[in-house]
Protein backbone atom coordinates (compact mmCIF):
# COMPACT_ATOMS: atom_id res chain seq x y z
CA UNK A 1 0.00 0.00 0.00
CA UNK A 2 3.08 2.12 0.43
CA UNK A 3 3.46 2.15 -3.29
CA UNK A 4 0.63 4.08 -4.16
CA UNK A 5 2.50 7.25 -2.85
CA UNK A 6 3.30 9.50 -5.13
CA UNK A 7 7.13 9.23 -5.98
CA UNK A 8 9.14 11.91 -5.30
CA UNK A 9 11.16 13.78 -7.70
CA UNK A 10 14.30 12.67 -6.58
CA UNK A 11 13.65 8.58 -6.85
CA UNK A 12 11.55 9.70 -10.45
CA UNK A 13 15.50 10.77 -11.64
CA UNK A 14 16.79 7.64 -10.09
CA UNK A 15 14.60 5.47 -12.09
CA UNK A 16 14.82 6.68 -15.09
CA UNK A 17 18.51 6.82 -14.70
CA UNK A 18 18.21 3.32 -13.86
CA UNK A 19 16.18 2.65 -17.13
CA UNK A 20 19.17 4.56 -18.78
CA UNK A 21 21.94 1.71 -17.50
CA UNK A 22 19.81 -1.09 -17.88
CA UNK A 23 18.65 -0.39 -21.02
CA UNK A 24 19.24 -3.67 -22.66
CA UNK A 25 17.76 -5.92 -19.88
CA UNK A 26 15.76 -7.98 -22.34
CA UNK A 27 11.98 -8.52 -21.23
CA UNK A 28 12.20 -12.10 -20.23
CA UNK A 29 14.49 -11.53 -17.48
CA UNK A 30 11.82 -9.98 -15.36
CA UNK A 31 9.02 -12.34 -16.32
CA UNK A 32 10.91 -15.73 -15.89
CA UNK A 33 12.05 -14.28 -12.10
CA UNK A 34 8.00 -13.40 -11.58
CA UNK A 35 6.74 -17.20 -13.16
CA UNK A 36 7.22 -19.23 -9.84
CA UNK A 37 5.06 -16.87 -8.27
CA UNK A 38 2.51 -16.49 -10.64
CA UNK A 39 2.30 -19.61 -11.02
CA UNK A 40 1.29 -20.57 -7.67
CA UNK A 41 -0.85 -17.96 -6.76
CA UNK A 42 -2.80 -18.60 -9.99
CA UNK A 43 -3.24 -22.37 -8.63
CA UNK A 44 -4.12 -22.04 -4.91
CA UNK A 45 -5.29 -17.67 -4.94
CA UNK A 46 -6.67 -16.59 -8.10
CA UNK A 47 -8.35 -19.73 -9.40
CA UNK A 48 -9.60 -20.77 -5.99
CA UNK A 49 -10.97 -17.32 -4.74
CA UNK A 50 -13.00 -17.38 -8.28
CA UNK A 51 -14.10 -21.14 -7.56
CA UNK A 52 -15.31 -20.25 -4.04
CA UNK A 53 -17.26 -17.50 -5.51
CA UNK A 54 -18.37 -19.25 -8.09
CA UNK A 55 -19.58 -22.26 -5.96
CA UNK A 56 -21.46 -20.13 -3.50
CA UNK A 57 -24.31 -20.42 -6.13
CA UNK A 58 -24.11 -24.16 -6.37
CA UNK A 59 -24.97 -27.36 -4.58
CA UNK A 60 -21.38 -29.00 -4.05
CA UNK A 61 -20.56 -32.40 -2.67
CA UNK A 62 -16.45 -32.21 -3.02
CA UNK A 63 -15.83 -34.51 -5.59
CA UNK A 64 -19.11 -34.17 -6.87
CA UNK A 65 -19.32 -31.22 -9.21
CA UNK A 66 -21.52 -28.11 -8.15
CA UNK A 67 -24.83 -28.01 -9.25
CA UNK A 68 -26.10 -24.07 -10.32
CA UNK A 69 -28.72 -23.35 -7.64
CA UNK A 70 -28.79 -20.06 -8.01
CA UNK A 71 -29.49 -17.79 -4.56
CA UNK A 72 -30.81 -20.41 -2.43
CA UNK A 73 -27.73 -20.69 -0.23
CA UNK A 74 -27.66 -17.23 0.27
CA UNK A 75 -31.20 -17.16 0.84
CA UNK A 76 -30.62 -20.38 3.48
CA UNK A 77 -28.13 -18.36 5.09
CA UNK A 78 -29.46 -15.50 6.07
CA UNK A 79 -32.17 -17.57 7.62
CA UNK A 80 -29.87 -19.26 9.75
CA UNK A 81 -30.22 -18.12 13.02
CA UNK A 82 -26.64 -19.81 14.15
CA UNK A 83 -25.00 -17.99 11.18
CA UNK A 84 -26.62 -14.64 12.21
CA UNK A 85 -25.61 -15.74 16.03
CA UNK A 86 -21.93 -16.10 14.46
CA UNK A 87 -22.21 -12.67 12.85
CA UNK A 88 -23.23 -10.62 16.16
CA UNK A 89 -20.79 -13.14 17.99
CA UNK A 90 -17.77 -12.29 16.00
CA UNK A 91 -19.22 -8.35 16.00
CA UNK A 92 -18.45 -8.25 19.47
CA UNK A 93 -15.26 -11.01 19.50
CA UNK A 94 -13.46 -8.56 17.31
CA UNK A 95 -14.31 -5.20 18.69
CA UNK A 96 -13.41 -6.38 22.35
CA UNK A 97 -10.06 -7.91 21.02
CA UNK A 98 -9.01 -5.29 18.86
CA UNK A 99 -9.42 -2.88 21.97
CA UNK A 100 -7.56 -4.81 24.14
CA UNK A 101 -5.00 -5.55 21.91
CA UNK A 102 -4.35 -2.51 20.84
CA UNK A 103 -4.86 -0.55 23.97
CA UNK A 104 -2.25 -3.17 25.90
CA UNK A 105 0.16 -3.55 23.03
CA UNK A 106 0.36 1.02 23.55
CA UNK A 107 0.69 0.59 26.19
CA UNK A 108 3.29 -1.74 26.93
CA UNK A 109 5.57 0.16 24.01
CA UNK A 110 5.22 3.57 25.74
CA UNK A 111 6.33 1.75 29.26
CA UNK A 112 9.37 0.06 27.46
CA UNK A 113 10.11 3.42 25.61
CA UNK A 114 9.94 5.53 28.40
CA UNK A 115 12.72 3.85 30.39
CA UNK A 116 15.95 5.82 30.53
CA UNK A 117 18.43 2.92 30.02
CA UNK A 118 18.82 1.06 26.61
CA UNK A 119 19.64 -2.47 28.34
CA UNK A 120 16.30 -2.76 30.29
CA UNK A 121 14.44 -1.46 27.03
CA UNK A 122 16.29 -4.34 24.80
CA UNK A 123 14.97 -6.88 28.50
CA UNK A 124 11.30 -5.98 28.47
CA UNK A 125 11.33 -6.19 24.76
CA UNK A 126 12.59 -9.88 25.22
CA UNK A 127 10.42 -10.69 27.41
CA UNK A 128 7.34 -9.55 25.41
CA UNK A 129 8.58 -11.16 22.35
CA UNK A 130 8.90 -14.61 23.87
CA UNK A 131 5.04 -15.64 24.28
CA UNK A 132 4.94 -15.02 20.75
CA UNK A 133 7.22 -17.89 19.41
CA UNK A 134 4.62 -20.50 21.58
CA UNK A 135 2.56 -22.30 19.41
CA UNK A 136 -1.09 -20.96 18.83
CA UNK A 137 -2.64 -24.42 19.69
CA UNK A 138 -0.32 -24.94 23.00
CA UNK A 139 -1.21 -21.31 24.22
CA UNK A 140 -4.92 -22.12 23.46
CA UNK A 141 -4.83 -25.07 25.40
CA UNK A 142 -2.95 -23.28 28.01
CA UNK A 143 -5.60 -20.72 28.73
CA UNK A 144 -7.96 -23.62 28.44
CA UNK A 145 -6.39 -24.88 31.88
CA UNK A 146 -6.61 -21.07 33.26
CA UNK A 147 -10.14 -21.06 32.52
CA UNK A 148 -11.25 -24.84 33.53
CA UNK A 149 -14.26 -25.15 36.02
CA UNK A 150 -12.54 -27.90 37.53
CA UNK A 151 -8.63 -27.40 38.69
CA UNK A 152 -8.53 -24.39 36.47
CA UNK A 153 -5.90 -21.59 37.17
CA UNK A 154 -8.79 -18.41 37.64
CA UNK A 155 -11.09 -20.53 39.81
CA UNK A 156 -8.17 -21.55 41.95
CA UNK A 157 -6.62 -17.83 42.09
CA UNK A 158 -10.05 -16.51 42.95
CA UNK A 159 -11.23 -19.05 45.24
CA UNK A 160 -7.81 -18.98 46.83
CA UNK A 161 -7.94 -14.92 47.85
CA UNK A 162 -11.43 -15.45 48.53
CA UNK A 163 -13.08 -13.55 45.90
CA UNK A 164 -15.52 -15.94 45.14
CA UNK A 165 -16.92 -19.11 46.70
CA UNK A 166 -16.70 -21.58 44.26
CA UNK A 167 -15.34 -22.26 41.63
CA UNK A 168 -17.47 -21.12 38.09
CA UNK A 169 -16.88 -22.79 34.54
CA UNK A 170 -15.64 -19.72 32.54
CA UNK A 171 -16.19 -21.51 28.65
CA UNK A 172 -18.91 -23.32 29.74
CA UNK A 173 -21.37 -20.74 30.68
CA UNK A 174 -23.39 -18.51 27.80
CA UNK A 175 -22.45 -14.97 29.33
CA UNK A 176 -19.01 -15.42 30.31
CA UNK A 177 -17.41 -18.00 26.76
CA UNK A 178 -17.07 -15.10 24.45
CA UNK A 179 -15.58 -12.86 26.73
CA UNK A 180 -13.17 -15.61 28.14
CA UNK A 181 -11.79 -15.96 24.67
CA UNK A 182 -11.68 -11.83 24.05
CA UNK A 183 -9.33 -11.99 27.20
CA UNK A 184 -7.18 -15.06 26.06
CA UNK A 185 -3.43 -14.39 26.75
CA UNK A 186 -4.18 -11.43 28.94
CA UNK A 187 -2.76 -8.66 29.74
CA UNK A 188 -2.34 -9.20 26.27
CA UNK A 189 0.70 -7.17 25.98
CA UNK A 190 2.82 -9.99 23.77
CA UNK A 191 2.22 -9.52 20.16
CA UNK A 192 3.21 -7.81 16.72
CA UNK A 193 1.28 -5.17 17.91
CA UNK A 194 3.83 -4.11 20.68
CA UNK A 195 7.03 -4.87 18.86
CA UNK A 196 5.50 -2.84 15.17
CA UNK A 197 4.79 0.48 18.03
CA UNK A 198 7.78 0.26 19.90
CA UNK A 199 9.83 0.03 16.53
CA UNK A 200 7.63 3.11 15.49
CA UNK A 201 8.17 5.18 18.87
CA UNK A 202 11.95 4.07 18.79
CA UNK A 203 12.22 5.85 15.16
CA UNK A 204 10.31 9.43 16.15
CA UNK A 205 12.88 11.81 16.68
CA UNK A 206 14.18 12.47 19.73
CA UNK A 207 14.71 16.42 19.30
CA UNK A 208 10.51 16.76 19.08
CA UNK A 209 10.57 14.88 22.30
CA UNK A 210 13.58 17.03 23.99
CA UNK A 211 11.70 20.38 22.84
CA UNK A 212 8.30 19.29 24.11
CA UNK A 213 10.12 18.96 27.41
CA UNK A 214 12.07 22.11 27.47
CA UNK A 215 8.77 23.70 26.86
CA UNK A 216 7.37 22.31 29.91
CA UNK A 217 4.76 18.99 28.50
CA UNK A 218 5.16 16.86 30.87
CA UNK A 219 5.60 12.79 29.87
CA UNK A 220 1.88 11.91 30.36
CA UNK A 221 1.08 14.71 27.85
CA UNK A 222 3.68 14.07 25.56
CA UNK A 223 2.12 10.52 25.04
CA UNK A 224 -0.89 11.88 23.76
CA UNK A 225 0.02 14.60 21.88
CA UNK A 226 2.80 13.55 20.37
CA UNK A 227 3.55 10.12 20.25
CA UNK A 228 -0.16 8.82 19.88
CA UNK A 229 -0.87 11.30 16.46
CA UNK A 230 2.86 10.27 14.92
CA UNK A 231 2.61 6.51 14.88
CA UNK A 232 -1.27 6.78 13.35
CA UNK A 233 0.43 5.04 10.65
CA UNK A 234 1.74 1.87 12.39
CA UNK A 235 -2.04 2.08 14.77
CA UNK A 236 -3.58 1.64 11.77
CA UNK A 237 -1.97 -1.04 9.85
CA UNK A 238 -2.63 -3.14 13.89
CA UNK A 239 -6.20 -1.85 13.31
CA UNK A 240 -6.48 -3.35 10.00
CA UNK A 241 -4.86 -6.69 10.98
CA UNK A 242 -6.76 -7.25 14.20
CA UNK A 243 -9.90 -6.45 12.84
CA UNK A 244 -9.56 -8.65 9.67
CA UNK A 245 -7.94 -11.43 11.46
CA UNK A 246 -10.53 -11.04 14.34
CA UNK A 247 -13.48 -11.47 12.01
CA UNK A 248 -11.77 -14.73 10.58
CA UNK A 249 -11.26 -16.32 13.96
CA UNK A 250 -11.91 -19.82 14.06
CA UNK A 251 -9.08 -21.73 15.79
CA UNK A 252 -10.20 -20.34 19.80
CA UNK A 253 -13.72 -21.66 18.99
CA UNK A 254 -12.25 -24.79 17.55
CA UNK A 255 -9.72 -25.53 19.95
CA UNK A 256 -11.77 -24.28 23.40
CA UNK A 257 -15.66 -24.26 23.34
CA UNK A 258 -16.45 -26.06 19.51
CA UNK A 259 -18.86 -22.85 19.42
CA UNK A 260 -20.62 -23.56 22.52
CA UNK A 261 -22.13 -23.36 24.80
CA UNK A 262 -25.58 -22.70 23.13
CA UNK A 263 -24.03 -21.44 19.87
CA UNK A 264 -22.39 -18.24 22.01
CA UNK A 265 -19.22 -18.36 21.01
CA UNK A 266 -19.99 -19.67 17.04
CA UNK A 267 -17.85 -17.31 14.61
CA UNK A 268 -18.91 -17.52 11.26
CA UNK A 269 -15.47 -19.32 10.10
CA UNK A 270 -15.67 -21.55 12.20
CA UNK A 271 -19.32 -22.29 11.51
CA UNK A 272 -17.82 -22.58 7.86
CA UNK A 273 -15.49 -25.32 8.82
CA UNK A 274 -18.48 -27.01 10.34
CA UNK A 275 -20.42 -26.87 7.11
CA UNK A 276 -17.88 -28.09 4.79
CA UNK A 277 -15.72 -30.56 6.44
CA UNK A 278 -18.46 -31.89 9.24
CA UNK A 279 -21.51 -31.34 6.58
CA UNK A 280 -20.04 -31.87 3.27
CA UNK A 281 -22.16 -28.58 2.49
CA UNK A 282 -19.29 -27.12 0.41
CA UNK A 283 -21.73 -24.52 -1.70
CA UNK A 284 -23.04 -23.49 1.67
CA UNK A 285 -19.35 -22.93 3.21
CA UNK A 286 -18.41 -21.31 0.55
CA UNK A 287 -21.74 -19.10 0.26
CA UNK A 288 -20.64 -18.11 4.06
CA UNK A 289 -16.62 -17.53 2.97
CA UNK A 290 -18.18 -15.27 0.36
CA UNK A 291 -20.54 -13.20 2.75
CA UNK A 292 -16.96 -13.49 4.76
CA UNK A 293 -14.64 -11.38 2.10
CA UNK A 294 -17.14 -8.78 1.70
CA UNK A 295 -17.49 -7.80 5.13
CA UNK A 296 -13.77 -8.30 5.10
CA UNK A 297 -13.29 -5.88 2.52
CA UNK A 298 -15.65 -2.89 3.32
CA UNK A 299 -13.78 -3.33 6.32
CA UNK A 300 -10.67 -2.62 5.50
CA UNK A 301 -11.85 -0.12 2.63
CA UNK A 302 -13.64 2.13 5.76
CA UNK A 303 -10.62 1.72 7.85
CA UNK A 304 -8.10 2.87 5.49
CA UNK A 305 -10.67 5.85 4.09
CA UNK A 306 -10.55 6.88 7.80
CA UNK A 307 -6.76 6.94 7.78
CA UNK A 308 -6.37 8.74 4.75
CA UNK A 309 -9.01 10.71 5.45
CA UNK A 310 -7.47 14.99 6.08
CA UNK A 311 -4.73 13.38 7.01
CA UNK A 312 -1.63 15.20 6.87
CA UNK A 313 1.42 12.63 7.50
CA UNK A 314 1.08 11.10 3.92
CA UNK A 315 0.80 12.28 0.23
CA UNK A 316 -2.63 10.42 -0.94
CA UNK B 1 21.96 10.48 33.67
CA UNK B 2 23.06 9.09 36.69
CA UNK B 3 22.22 5.56 37.45
CA UNK B 4 19.94 6.57 40.76
CA UNK B 5 18.30 9.24 38.75
CA UNK B 6 17.47 7.26 36.13
CA UNK B 7 16.22 4.43 38.84
CA UNK B 8 13.78 7.02 40.64
CA UNK B 9 12.50 8.47 36.96
CA UNK B 10 12.06 4.30 36.06
CA UNK B 11 10.86 2.08 38.96
CA UNK B 12 7.05 3.34 38.48
CA UNK B 13 7.00 1.75 34.87
CA UNK B 14 9.57 -1.29 35.77
CA UNK B 15 6.96 -2.27 38.53
CA UNK B 16 4.07 -1.77 35.81
CA UNK B 17 6.35 -3.78 34.03
CA UNK B 18 6.77 -6.43 36.05
CA UNK B 19 3.28 -7.01 36.90
CA UNK B 20 2.39 -7.15 33.29
CA UNK B 21 5.27 -9.69 32.45
CA UNK B 22 4.15 -12.03 35.72
CA UNK B 23 0.43 -12.17 33.85
CA UNK B 24 1.60 -12.83 30.86
CA UNK B 25 4.68 -15.27 32.13
CA UNK B 26 1.95 -17.12 34.75
CA UNK B 27 0.22 -19.76 33.02
CA UNK B 28 3.29 -21.11 31.26
CA UNK B 29 5.31 -21.47 34.56
CA UNK B 30 2.54 -23.23 36.08
CA UNK B 31 1.84 -25.69 33.04
CA UNK B 32 5.51 -26.13 32.74
CA UNK B 33 5.62 -26.59 37.01
CA UNK B 34 2.63 -29.21 36.82
CA UNK B 35 4.01 -31.15 33.87
CA UNK B 36 6.60 -32.82 36.15
CA UNK B 37 3.66 -33.76 38.95
CA UNK B 38 1.30 -36.93 38.81
CA UNK B 39 -2.05 -36.60 39.04
CA UNK B 40 -2.09 -36.88 42.87
CA UNK B 41 0.19 -34.54 43.51
CA UNK B 42 -2.15 -31.89 41.28
CA UNK B 43 -5.19 -32.48 42.73
CA UNK B 44 -2.81 -31.91 46.56
CA UNK B 45 -0.72 -28.85 45.71
CA UNK B 46 -1.88 -27.00 42.68
CA UNK B 47 0.90 -24.11 42.19
CA UNK B 48 4.00 -25.12 43.26
CA UNK B 49 6.29 -28.09 42.46
CA UNK B 50 5.78 -31.02 44.42
CA UNK B 51 9.05 -33.53 44.99
CA UNK B 52 9.54 -36.17 44.01
CA UNK B 53 9.63 -34.83 40.30
CA UNK B 54 8.16 -37.24 37.37
CA UNK B 55 10.38 -36.63 34.56
CA UNK B 56 8.85 -39.76 32.91
CA UNK B 57 5.31 -37.95 31.61
CA UNK B 58 8.06 -36.44 29.24
CA UNK B 59 8.97 -39.65 28.55
CA UNK B 60 5.49 -41.16 28.03
CA UNK B 61 4.67 -37.81 25.80
CA UNK B 62 7.75 -37.97 23.59
CA UNK B 63 7.06 -41.11 20.95
CA UNK B 64 3.70 -38.86 19.66
CA UNK B 65 5.11 -35.36 20.25
CA UNK B 66 8.39 -36.15 18.52
CA UNK B 67 6.94 -37.34 15.49
CA UNK B 68 4.61 -34.42 15.38
CA UNK B 69 8.15 -32.09 15.58
CA UNK B 70 9.21 -34.07 12.89
CA UNK B 71 6.43 -34.10 10.67
CA UNK B 72 6.07 -30.19 11.06
CA UNK B 73 9.64 -29.70 10.47
CA UNK B 74 8.97 -32.14 7.57
CA UNK B 75 6.28 -29.66 5.88
CA UNK B 76 8.55 -26.22 7.14
CA UNK B 77 11.36 -26.39 5.92
CA UNK B 78 10.74 -26.88 2.13
CA UNK B 79 7.81 -23.97 2.64
CA UNK B 80 10.56 -21.71 4.34
CA UNK B 81 13.16 -22.61 1.59
CA UNK B 82 10.60 -21.78 -1.48
CA UNK B 83 8.82 -18.59 0.17
CA UNK B 84 12.14 -17.33 0.67
CA UNK B 85 13.23 -18.19 -3.27
CA UNK B 86 10.17 -17.14 -5.06
CA UNK B 87 9.34 -13.97 -3.02
CA UNK B 88 13.22 -13.14 -3.27
CA UNK B 89 12.61 -13.62 -7.12
CA UNK B 90 9.18 -11.99 -7.29
CA UNK B 91 10.20 -8.69 -4.97
CA UNK B 92 13.88 -8.31 -6.96
CA UNK B 93 11.43 -8.23 -10.40
CA UNK B 94 9.34 -5.99 -8.79
CA UNK B 95 11.95 -3.46 -7.95
CA UNK B 96 14.58 -3.74 -9.94
CA UNK B 97 13.28 -3.96 -13.31
CA UNK B 98 10.37 -1.61 -15.24
CA UNK B 99 8.18 -4.01 -17.68
CA UNK B 100 4.61 -3.29 -18.72
CA UNK B 101 1.65 -3.75 -16.15
CA UNK B 102 4.25 -4.09 -13.41
CA UNK B 103 1.92 -1.92 -10.94
CA UNK B 104 -1.24 -3.22 -12.10
CA UNK B 105 0.71 -7.05 -11.13
CA UNK B 106 1.39 -5.89 -7.94
CA UNK B 107 -1.27 -4.42 -6.59
CA UNK B 108 -3.17 -7.52 -8.10
CA UNK B 109 -0.78 -9.73 -5.64
CA UNK B 110 -1.43 -7.29 -2.61
CA UNK B 111 -5.02 -7.52 -2.92
CA UNK B 112 -4.54 -11.09 -2.13
CA UNK B 113 -4.50 -9.88 1.31
CA UNK B 114 -7.73 -9.04 1.66
CA UNK B 115 -9.32 -12.19 0.41
CA UNK B 116 -9.83 -14.64 4.02
CA UNK B 117 -7.78 -17.33 3.59
CA UNK B 118 -10.49 -19.62 5.20
CA UNK B 119 -12.74 -19.05 2.08
CA UNK B 120 -9.88 -20.16 -0.03
CA UNK B 121 -9.62 -23.65 1.92
CA UNK B 122 -12.33 -25.03 0.10
CA UNK B 123 -11.86 -25.00 -3.88
CA UNK B 124 -8.37 -25.76 -2.35
CA UNK B 125 -9.75 -28.77 -0.87
CA UNK B 126 -11.51 -29.48 -3.93
CA UNK B 127 -8.00 -29.18 -6.27
CA UNK B 128 -6.25 -31.63 -3.26
CA UNK B 129 -8.81 -33.95 -3.70
CA UNK B 130 -8.89 -34.25 -7.70
CA UNK B 131 -5.09 -34.03 -7.42
CA UNK B 132 -5.58 -37.05 -5.05
CA UNK B 133 -2.74 -35.14 -3.33
CA UNK B 134 -3.81 -35.48 0.38
CA UNK B 135 -1.30 -36.70 3.10
CA UNK B 136 0.96 -35.72 0.25
CA UNK B 137 3.95 -33.32 0.85
CA UNK B 138 3.27 -31.18 -1.65
CA UNK B 139 -0.34 -30.91 -0.77
CA UNK B 140 0.44 -28.96 2.57
CA UNK B 141 3.35 -27.30 1.37
CA UNK B 142 2.29 -25.39 -2.08
CA UNK B 143 -0.72 -24.07 -1.13
CA UNK B 144 1.54 -22.66 2.44
CA UNK B 145 3.80 -20.92 0.01
CA UNK B 146 1.01 -19.38 -2.32
CA UNK B 147 0.36 -17.89 1.35
CA UNK B 148 3.20 -16.88 2.33
CA UNK B 149 4.80 -15.04 -0.92
CA UNK B 150 2.07 -13.00 -0.43
CA UNK B 151 3.24 -10.56 2.08
CA UNK B 152 7.02 -12.13 1.45
CA UNK B 153 6.90 -10.14 -2.39
CA UNK B 154 5.80 -7.25 -0.74
CA UNK B 155 8.21 -7.42 2.22
CA UNK B 156 11.19 -8.31 -0.59
CA UNK B 157 10.07 -5.49 -3.23
CA UNK B 158 10.27 -3.01 -0.25
CA UNK B 159 13.73 -4.18 0.93
CA UNK B 160 15.44 -4.48 -2.64
CA UNK B 161 13.93 -0.66 -3.55
CA UNK B 162 16.36 0.56 -0.94
CA UNK B 163 19.25 -0.63 -2.26
CA UNK B 164 21.62 1.62 -3.66
CA UNK B 165 21.73 1.92 -7.80
CA UNK B 166 25.23 2.21 -7.58
CA UNK B 167 26.55 -1.24 -6.60
CA UNK B 168 24.23 -2.76 -9.57
CA UNK B 169 25.22 -0.55 -12.12
CA UNK B 170 29.13 -0.90 -11.01
CA UNK B 171 29.03 -4.41 -11.77
CA UNK B 172 27.30 -4.42 -14.81
CA UNK B 173 30.06 -2.27 -15.91
CA UNK B 174 32.70 -5.06 -15.11
CA UNK B 175 30.81 -7.09 -17.06
CA UNK B 176 28.16 -9.24 -14.61
CA UNK B 177 24.92 -10.22 -16.55
CA UNK B 178 21.52 -10.09 -14.27
CA UNK B 179 21.95 -13.75 -12.61
CA UNK B 180 25.47 -12.55 -11.51
CA UNK B 181 24.08 -9.44 -10.07
CA UNK B 182 21.16 -10.97 -8.25
CA UNK B 183 23.16 -14.10 -6.94
CA UNK B 184 26.62 -11.87 -6.04
CA UNK B 185 25.10 -8.36 -5.12
CA UNK B 186 21.41 -8.56 -4.07
CA UNK B 187 21.13 -12.04 -2.38
CA UNK B 188 24.35 -11.47 0.29
CA UNK B 189 22.75 -7.83 1.20
CA UNK B 190 19.34 -9.16 1.41
CA UNK B 191 20.20 -11.50 4.17
CA UNK B 192 18.78 -9.05 6.84
CA UNK B 193 15.27 -8.96 5.37
CA UNK B 194 15.59 -12.60 4.72
CA UNK B 195 15.66 -13.84 7.83
CA UNK B 196 12.62 -11.74 8.66
CA UNK B 197 10.95 -13.15 6.00
CA UNK B 198 12.13 -16.80 7.12
CA UNK B 199 11.01 -16.32 10.93
CA UNK B 200 7.68 -14.79 9.98
CA UNK B 201 6.78 -17.69 7.57
CA UNK B 202 8.00 -20.35 10.01
CA UNK B 203 5.76 -18.93 12.78
CA UNK B 204 2.98 -19.34 10.43
CA UNK B 205 3.80 -23.08 8.84
CA UNK B 206 4.44 -24.24 12.52
CA UNK B 207 0.56 -22.97 13.74
CA UNK B 208 -1.32 -23.47 11.42
CA UNK B 209 -3.95 -25.52 11.78
CA UNK B 210 -6.80 -24.94 9.43
CA UNK B 211 -4.64 -26.24 6.14
CA UNK B 212 -3.27 -29.33 7.94
CA UNK B 213 -6.56 -30.61 9.00
CA UNK B 214 -8.03 -30.04 5.66
CA UNK B 215 -5.23 -31.59 3.68
CA UNK B 216 -4.17 -34.31 6.06
CA UNK B 217 -6.22 -37.25 6.89
CA UNK B 218 -3.58 -40.18 8.48
CA UNK B 219 -2.74 -38.51 11.87
CA UNK B 220 0.57 -40.04 11.70
CA UNK B 221 1.26 -37.40 9.48
CA UNK B 222 -0.03 -34.47 11.51
CA UNK B 223 2.16 -31.48 12.61
CA UNK B 224 3.00 -30.11 15.81
CA UNK B 225 0.07 -27.41 16.29
CA UNK B 226 -3.01 -30.43 16.12
CA UNK B 227 -0.90 -33.50 17.34
CA UNK B 228 -0.83 -31.27 20.49
CA UNK B 229 -4.48 -31.06 20.42
CA UNK B 230 -5.08 -34.91 19.38
CA UNK B 231 -2.49 -35.86 21.91
CA UNK B 232 -4.93 -33.55 24.87
CA UNK B 233 -7.17 -34.70 23.55
CA UNK B 234 -6.08 -38.54 24.72
CA UNK B 235 -4.73 -37.81 27.70
CA UNK B 236 -6.85 -34.75 29.06
CA UNK B 237 -7.07 -36.77 31.99
CA UNK B 238 -3.83 -37.02 32.82
CA UNK B 239 -2.58 -33.42 33.65
CA UNK B 240 1.43 -34.14 33.98
CA UNK B 241 1.59 -36.15 30.68
CA UNK B 242 -0.61 -33.35 28.61
CA UNK B 243 1.48 -30.47 30.55
CA UNK B 244 4.61 -31.90 29.49
CA UNK B 245 3.10 -32.24 25.77
CA UNK B 246 2.65 -28.53 25.42
CA UNK B 247 6.26 -28.10 26.88
CA UNK B 248 7.64 -30.02 24.40
CA UNK B 249 5.77 -28.83 21.74
CA UNK B 250 6.82 -25.13 22.44
CA UNK B 251 10.80 -25.67 22.56
CA UNK B 252 12.02 -26.63 19.17
CA UNK B 253 10.66 -23.03 18.10
CA UNK B 254 11.93 -21.18 21.36
CA UNK B 255 15.48 -23.10 21.00
CA UNK B 256 15.51 -21.04 17.81
CA UNK B 257 14.20 -17.88 18.56
CA UNK B 258 17.01 -18.21 21.48
CA UNK B 259 19.45 -18.08 18.69
CA UNK B 260 17.77 -15.35 15.82
CA UNK B 261 15.90 -13.03 18.61
CA UNK B 262 17.81 -10.17 17.34
CA UNK B 263 17.40 -10.63 13.91
CA UNK B 264 13.28 -11.37 15.10
CA UNK B 265 12.94 -8.59 16.73
CA UNK B 266 15.09 -6.18 14.26
CA UNK B 267 13.66 -7.67 11.48
CA UNK B 268 10.04 -5.51 12.61
CA UNK B 269 11.89 -2.71 13.58
CA UNK B 270 12.30 -1.22 9.94
CA UNK B 271 8.77 0.25 11.26
CA UNK B 272 5.91 -1.27 9.26
CA UNK B 273 3.33 1.29 8.14
CA UNK B 274 0.48 2.20 5.97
Amino acid sequence: MTQQKTPTTGAKTESSRWKLSSGFVPIYIPILFLIPALLLLFAFRYIPAVSAIFHSFTYWNIPEPGEFIGLQNYRALFDDPIFIKSLGNILKYMVGRTALVLVMAFVGAELVYNLSSDRWRNIWRMVFTIPMVIPITVNLLVWQQVYAGRQGMLNEFLTGIGAMARPYPWLGRPDTALPALIFIGFPAVAGFGFLIILAALQNLSSEVNDAALIDGCSRLRRVFAIDLPAIRGPLALILILSLNLGMQEFAPMLVMTQGGPINTTMSPAYYLYIQGFTYGKHGYASAIGTVLMLMTLALSIFILRMRYRRAYDVAV
Amino acid sequence: MSRSKAWRRDWPLMLILLILAIITYVPFVFTVINSFKINAQFFQQFWLPTLPLHPENYVRAWPAMGKAILNSFTYSIPTLVLTLVISGLAGYAFARYRFPGRNILFIAILALIMIPGILLVIPMFSVIIALDWGDTLQGVVLPWVSVEIVFGTFLMRTFFETLPQEYFEAARLDGANEFTLLFRIAVPLAIPALSTLAILDLLFSWNDIIWPLVAIFDSDRLPVSIGVLSFAGQYGTDYGVTFASYVIASLPLIIIFAFTSRRFMDGLSGGLSI
